[in-house]
This record gives C-alpha cells, structure tokens and sequence, in this order.
C-alpha cells in the first residue's frame, strides 16, 4: 500500500479495501496460535493518542501492535488538549521529537487527524474523529461481512440508528459504497437525514422496510451520554420504533447478519436475545478488529512481505 | 502635488462613466480637465482603469485589545494595498467601542496612525451582548459612522427593537448579521451535503434566513435604515429583494470570500481552519446567486470581512478554530477573479459610499480617492507578503485577478509609495 495515513474511507480504492481485507485475512491466524507473536514489526513505535473514552479500539490496537512486535506506548488524553492548555499541534510536535513511525488517534473533532497527517512525518490512522469516520472500524464490518457473503458487491446492508451523527456509518457508507454494495440508511428524522442519500445509498425511515431487504443489518448504538438537545423524546419510543428485537428480526431473512459496533445499550437498540442470538456476529466484528488493525499497522509501516512468518 | 493619470479607462459605477481619458488630481480633487499654470506629474494609465477608491463596511482591525493580531498602523496599510481608502473599524475591539471615549480614540489615533480613513462603527449594544443600549447618542456625538453589534446576534427582539428605534432620530444605519443563535450553536460550518460528508456539525441556511425576516419585520416596523452584514444564502438573497421591493429600510452585502469560494472549500482543504468563516461558506448554488444580487443590486456591496487571527487562534482542530479570514488584501482581487469588473468596483465602492454618505466618483470637483487598476494581471495570494499582522486566508497559493498600480487617498499618490 502506498498511503502514508488511514484518515478514512472516503478516498480510499476498492483495491486498497481489498488489500487491507486480504492482509487481514493471513493476520488472522497469528491469533489463534499459542505464541501470538510475530516479528514482524520489532523495533518500530507505535503511539496510541487517545482524546475520548474507548476500551475496544485501544485493546484491539494494542493487541495488534504487541502482535507484530511493535513497541506501544498509550497517551490517554482523557479531555481535550484545549482544555488542559496544551494545543493538539503542540503535543503532537513533542511526540513527533521522540521519533515515533505511527499515530493511532481517536478525536472529538472531526480533521483532526488530519491536521497531525499533513503537519507530520509519522503515519497517522484515524480511530474515530468526531462523527465524521472511524475508517478501522467499517474495515473490520467489511472483513465481517466478507466472511459471510463473499464478494460484498451486489448486496444489501442496513445502517439503523442515528446515522447522521455516526462515524462509523459515515465510514461505513463511503467503504460499502466503493466495494459496490447497497446500502440502506433507516433512523428518527433527527438522525437520518436526506442529504445522506446519494448513489447506491438510500434513505428510508422505517426499520421494517430495511429489514426485508437487507443481508446485513448493522444496529448504531444511542450515545444517550452525548446527545444534543430534542434529539429524542425518549429511549423507549426509539426501542420501539427503530430498536431490534425478535419480532422485528422475523421480517429479515433468516440469514440476515446483525451487527454492532458495540458497546451495546441492551433493550435500546438491541433486544438481548437478538444481541446474543444465532444470527448476531458481534463478537466476529470484534475478533477481526484485531487482525484488521494487525494489518493495517503491517501495510502503513511497510513491514516485510512475508507477513505472519 | 497635481497628477494626470494619462490614457486609461475612466470607470465610475456611480456616475456611470465609462470612457477612454485623462484625469487631473489636484488639490485633493478630481478635475476633468488640465488645472492651468501647474506641471502635474504624469501616471502612465494606459492599458488600465482609473476608478474611485474602495470604501469597507466591516474590518476588525483589532485596536486597542488585540494588537497582536493587528492595529490601525498595519490594518491601514492592509487597506491601503488592497485598494481601499477608507475602512468601517468593526467594534469588537477589547474593551469594546461601546463608549464615547473609546470611538474618539480610536479616530483620533487612526487619524495619526493609519495611511488611510477609519471610520468607526459603535457597538450597538454594550459589550456586544445583546442587552443593553450602549451610548448612542452620545457615540453618535462622538463621531461614529454608524452602529454594529459585529459578529454578535441581538437575540432579544424586544432589545433589538428598542436599539432600532433609539437609533432612528441619530440617523446612522445600523449593521447587523442575521443569523439564529440556537440553530448556529455547536456548529461549525454550512450544513448539507458538504458537512454531511466531511462529518462536521452544520449551520442551516434556514438559521440565517430566520434572522434576515427578523431583521426585515425590524426594520420596516421601526424605520430604522439596518443593514444585513454577510448575507450568504440563495433564499437570504430572495427575501432581501422582498424586502427592498416592499419599501423597507433594509439593504445587505455579502462578504468577498463568499462570492469566490464554496463549502467544499472545508474538506478540499483537509479541513483547513482558515476555512473556517461566521457566516459559514454556503453551497455553490448560493455562491452562484450572491453573485446574481451583485448583477441585479439587490446586495449593495461586498465587504472584507477582515478577520486577522493568528496561529494561536487557528493552529487548532476545526472545531475549536475561532472562524474568521483576512480580506483587506485580496477582497478587490477574489471579485474580479469571479465577477464582471463593474459589479466589482459596485460592490466595494459605489455601495459602501452610498450607505456612508460619502462620495466616490470621477465627477469633476470630486474627493480625489482613486486606484489606477490592471484588472486582468494575475498574481499570487502570499500571506507572508502581507502588510496584515496576521496570515489567515484560505486563499494562499492561489492565483486572483487585479493588480493596482496605484493608490491615491486625498489627492496623494500612496502606493506604490
């Protein structure tokens, strides 16, 4: 891969999606074995630049970087730069002076990254910025999704939730849309919104006219934690109306794929017996998120062909 | 000194002349013919337009308070290169100019300062804050030109329509941004198809549009002659002509980076934070109909917007950016690089003048405040060249149209100096 950043999937190629998935795909198997190592990546420094909360993103990074036996080091900035004083340009410069090779960063704002991309010799991946992309994340989806059905080209994909304000929908969106797949947008008028539609992405309100259609289903979780103000009246209204449970499940076909960024809301947006149910693949989504970042890390770093040796 | 500006093209969009000529300088005024017994020194025109002077409505200048970003010295010299002779202070100085003593420092040390006219605009409301008078009449006094409460939006109609009909008998315009508090907040930048694709939180033009008819009901309501900075939206546009159809006191501008630039500008840029403007960059569809208004005089003019901030101010994610742009230096140039020369020349002189209640003209025995311009020479926006203390502009590396060769304030040649 010739990129020197991940920022998201918005310009990135069908081949490149597929080189990542593929790559992936051989990193998997480091996972399974005893030793869940390889030298791969041995003496090179990876710094995780965290602004907001996450436990899945940073375990699945670290896990990764351990792996291929790059060096981590973890800067949880817990609140904005802005607000303890130092800029975001300023405490990327003196990370920059300690010779890093990547940055994973996770941002309320969305550019970001792509502020320290364009400044700064170090790689960059993006792991969330805002609600604009978490580009790791839909690759991981895709991975998922490709596992199940092949080629995603052709098939049908459900986003439910409040898409307008989710960076993984908006990575999601632009990644399905390059590998030729359909997809379906369905949430409150609040947070699904028309100009979201474009081609081969359609906007729809009502879940169940997504459902019959879709091969994959991807529920978005409510951050009730952040919602701006009259978003919703309430989380039981959404539960009923957009949340999936069994019986809503039974319009799908039976084998429609569920999945989830996680963390989930139980009892919003997923009913616990669809959430751990025969045709829920969160816990996949979470396994290949590893071997993703595995390969992401791999292919930004140039590490040697001969991957998982 | 007397100066004839020999063999160019004598461009007035307030008189409407339009021919090939010479004009004299003398005594600080325009003559039509040679002054007798005086040798002038003779500015070669030809192959360029000789036009009256810019006049800008809204330039934060930053002095006093924020001096690091610029002062009435460097803020006049920006003016100055960008073909402006005289420039409208905005009030969101620090303390602001919300008081008598404050407008008369500030022209007075312009008048000692600054190569070109200040003129103040007073702070509508004390603080900008939108809830109490200031001094109106005792700035008006003091020598204000007109009000303005800046960026700031006076949410409070009862408040706005008490400062309205207080500033009535004064008999200064008033100059506000129409916008909607709630709908403009957490945002930061236009909403629809743009921000949904760069994922950012996005400013509805329906926010400016609910202002602009608030501000239109105001003004027809009070009398009161107010004047809507930064108008930037298609539909905006559309209830301004109402307006004006209807016989209210209202008329508008836009701002010079809106008439070039769109909202794409944010994601084409990685997200630049000198893209970063209040209000935001609009659609291409509404770019398209500012300029429309420019053709058809529904918008009186274009201002800079000037805007000075420096890195500590935009070295920062977008979100947390403060918005604004410099537009002193490349306001002239941004319109003759997507509109025709006389809208241009308008929008940044005739219609500013107008509102002012100053003349900008060739008329003989007028002001003698003139440009000798090359509207059609390219050059290349370097903010590092810049005579503003500050460097933000969304425009650096880009090739503009129009080039001055000259700059002519009170009858003196200025720049080239």
């Amino acid at each position: 891969m010739k990129r020197k950043d991940l920022l998201g999937l918005r310009d990135v190629s069908r081949d490149e999606i597929l080189e990542i998935l593929e790559t992936a795909s051989r990193f998997r198997e480091v996972s399974k074995r005893r030793i869940k190592k390889v030298p791969t990546l041995r003496g090179r420094t990876v710094v995780t630049l965290f602004f907001e909360n996450s436990t899945r993103t940073k375990v699945s990074f670290d896990l990764a970087a351990k792996r291929l036996s790059a060096d981590g080091v973890h800067i949880s900035a817990g609140t904005s730069a802005v607000k303890k004083g130092e800029t975001l340009m300023d405490t990327a410069r003196n990370i920059d002076a300690m010779a890093p090779d990547l940055v994973i960063m996770r941002h309320s704002c969305a550019g970001a990254p792509h502020m320290l991309a364009r400044n700064f010799d170090f790689s960059v991946i993006n792991a969330g910025d805002g609600i604009n992309e978490h580009p790791t994340q839909a690759l991981l989806d895709m991975l998922t999704m490709q596992d199940h059905l092949g080629d995603l080209e052709g098939k049908t994909v459900a986003i439910v939730g409040d898409v307008y304000h989710s960076r993984v929908a908006r990575s999601n969106l632009y990644g399905l849309r390059t590998m030729g797949a359909r997809v379906l947008l369905a949430g409150p008028g609040t947070m699904c919104r028309p100009e979201m539609a474009g081609p081969g992405v359609e906007v729809r309100h009502k879940i169940d006219e997504v459902l019959e259609e879709a091969d994959v289903v991807m529920m978005l979780r409510i951050q009730r934690e952040r919602l701006p103000r009259a978003m919703l009246p309430t989380s039981r209204e959404y539960a009923h109306l957009y949340g999936l449970d069994s019986a809503k499940l039974a319009r799908a076909s039976d084998r429609v794929l569920v999945m989830h960024p996680g963390p989930i809301n139980r009892g919003v947006e997923l009913s616990p017996e669809v959430a751990d149910g025969e045709r829920s693949v969160i816990m996949e989504q979470v396994t290949n998120g590893v071997a993703v970042r595995m390969a992401l890390l791999f292919l930004l770093l140039g590490g040697s062909d001969d991957a998982s040796a | 000194m007397t100066l004839q500006l020999k063999g160019g093209r004598l461009l007035c969009t307030a008189t409407g002349v339009d021919r090939m000529g010479d004009l004299w300088v003398h005594q600080g005024r325009v003559r039509l013919s040679a002054p007798e017994g005086v040798q002038a020194q003779v500015i070669d025109c030809t192959g360029k337009v000789v036009t009256p002077a810019l006049v800008d409505l809204d330039a934060r200048l930053c002095d006093p308070g924020y001096t690091w970003r610029e002062s009435l010295s460097t803020g006049g010299e920006a003016a100055l290169r960008g073909g402006f002779t005289c420039v409208v202070a905005n009030p969101e100085t620090d303390p602001v100019t919300d008081d008598p003593s404050f407008v008369r420092e500030v022209i007075a040390r312009a008048g000692l300062e600054s190569k070109v006219e200040i003129k103040v605009a007073a702070a509508l409301t004390k603080g900008l804050g939108g809830e109490k008078l200031s001094e109106l009449g005792l700035m008006a006094e003091a020598g204000a030109a007109l009000f303005s409460n800046a960026d700031h939006l006076v949410s409070d109609s009862l408040v706005l329509r008490n400062a309205l009909l207080y500033a009535r008998p004064l008999g200064l315009p008033v100059m506000l941004r129409a916008g909607d508090a709630e709908l403009e907040s957490v945002a930061v930048m236009n909403e629809g198809a743009s921000s949904a694709l760069a994922g950012l939180r996005g400013i509805p033009a329906a926010a400016e549009e609910i202002g602009i008819a608030r501000l239109i009901a105001l003004a027809r309501y009070t009398g009161t002659h107010v004047h809507v900075l930064g108008v930037s939206t298609k539909l905006a546009i559309a209830q301004l002509k109402a307006g004006l159809a209807s016989g209210a006191p209202i008329s508008g501008s836009t701002t010079a980076l809106h008439c070039l630039l769109n909202d794409g500008e944010v994601l084409a840029s990685g997200y630049d934070t000198d893209t970063r403007l209040m209000p935001p960059l609009r659609t291409e569809e509404d770019r398209l109909a500012l300029l429309e208004a420019l053709a058809d005089g529904t918008l009186l003019g274009v201002s800079s917007a000037h805007a000075p901030l420096t890195r500590v101010d935009k070295e920062l994610e977008f979100a947390y950016a403060t918005p604004g742009a410099l537009g002193l230096e490349t306001a002239l140039s941004c319109l003759l690089s997507c509109a025709p020369l006389e809208h241009a020349l308008r929008a940044l002189s005739a219609g500013p003048a107008k509102l002012l209640g100053i003349e900008r003209s060739l008329r003989d025995g007028a002001p003698a405040e003139l440009l000798v311009l090359d509207p059609e020479a390219k050059w290349t926006v370097d903010p590092t060249q810049f005579a503003s203390r500050s460097a933000n502009t969304p425009l650096a590396g880009r090739q503009l149209s129009g080039v001055l060769a000259a700059v002519i304030h009170k009858g003196e040649c200025l720049h080239p100096a």
